[in-house]
């Protein structure tokens, strides 16, 4: 599938449900075409600041030859143009473009147990389309302090694995942005995000007996980065569900793998309780 | 020379073991052209869990003969459902 950039320019929402291979090669094409832009943006953005100090040194050196300051007022114009475009251009797919090698590794750790047929759903957001706005509130600690709190589940995949288990995991940012008035006098902001990676498993049962079942330690078995958290496992029959949270962008890809790792290590020992039990069942016969 | 009709007998995955579907260990990524036995078991991308088949004894309620339980290549193939194969073409309905 080739990627189309008019709409991935105008959206920032890549969206589709396809083989691995397929959805690997698309996630790069995407990170290619970001390249681009990126490249695109500063020439733009570049040729805007020369024309900017061109149009300047018209107006001020320059000035007692009437046609140079008819330039340098062309150059001015010219090169609030070309500033605006480069701050439009492309702005929502290139406000987030690290999301895209994120999404692309996370799908990388499908790869070895997913049949390269089977479809893969994926939506991933690289603007900020999906935030909403969670609360609003005065933030006593400073002068005019306000901070806002935002949620924004920018990337969602779904696969079914080789096993019958299907997975659902997705990745949420969790924005705070605080602003203020300093001792000065002038207005300053701060952001801090957090995110959350969610998944939930649809397990065969027949396979994988009761993980319920286990002892409170199994839940141990997940780890994380030191960066990030378990703040729950939750195990029903047929469904495991977990969700931790990480603070620095950079062990965000680490921690879904390890949480898929951590699932699997519970799966696989509660499967091989099962067919121990099964065996033992079937020996007393 | 691999015989005809030569079925890969290794388990290989990253989450959980299934069977290699490989037709012959030559350029094989798992194997190594034959030199890793259980290319499941020896994978070294696990991050944190260098441990990953191993398991505290106290987690097997209620089990007995913890050796039994180890994975076996049966058990691998059991994993992967015949029925759950796929079409070729994915434009049919």
């Amino acid at each position: 599938m080739s990627i189309d950039a008019s709409q991935l320019k105008t959206s920032g929402v890549y969206a589709s449900q396809t083989p691995l291979g397929t959805l690997l090669s698309d996630l790069a094409e995407i990170e290619q075409i970001c390249r681009k832009w990126r490249g695109y943006r500063k020439t733009v953005g570049w040729t805007g600041a020369l024309l900017l100090l061109a149009g300047l040194a018209f107006l001020i050196v320059l000035n007692d030859f009437p046609a140079l300051v008819v330039a340098g007022i062309a150059c001015l114009v010219a090169a609030v143009v070309c500033i605006i475009a480069a701050f439009r251009f492309a702005r929502n797919p290139l406000r987030h473009t690290d999301r895209c090698a994120t999404a692309r590794a996370i799908a990388e750790t499908l790869r070895d147990d997913t049949h390269p047929k089977s479809p893969v759903t994926v939506r991933m957001s690289l603007g900020d389309q999906a935030r909403t706005l969670l609360k609003q509130q005065e933030w006593s600690a400073r002068r005019k302090g306000q901070q806002k709190f935002f949620a924004d589940e920018w990337l969602t995949i779904e696969n079914a694995f080789l096993d019958g288990s299907v997975m659902t995991e997705s990745v949420t940012d969790l924005v705070r942005q605080r602003s203020y008035v300093n001792a000065r006098g002038k207005s300053k902001s701060k952001t801090r995000t957090h995110h959350v990676v969610a998944m939930r498993f649809k397990y065969p049962e027949d396979l994988y007996g009761d993980p319920g079942r286990l002892p409170e330690g199994a839940r141990q078995l997940v780890k994380t980065p030191s960066t990030a958290a378990v703040r729950g496992v939750e195990i029903r029959p047929g469904q495991l569900k977990l969700k931790a949270t990480v603070s620095s962008s950079k062990d965000l890809i680490a921690t879904s793998k390890m949480l898929q790792l951590g699932v699997y290590r519970i799966l696989n020992l509660s499967r091989k309780i099962a067919a121990h039990s099964r065996a033992a069942e079937g020996g007393s016969r | 020379m691999i015989p005809p009709g030569w079925k890969c007998t290794r388990r290989i995955g990253f989450l959980f073991p299934h069977p290699c579907d490989r037709i012959s260990p030559i350029d094989c990524p798992h194997c190594d052209n034959g030199r890793i036995d259980d290319p499941y078991a020896r994978r070294l991308d696990r991050g944190e869990y260098n441990d990953y088949e191993d398991y505290d004894d106290s987690l097997f309620v209620g089990a007995v003969g913890r050796s039994a339980m180890d994975f076996t290549e049966a058990d691998g193939e059991n994993l992967v459902r015949p029925e759950e194969d796929f079409e070729d073409d994915l434009t049919e309905s």
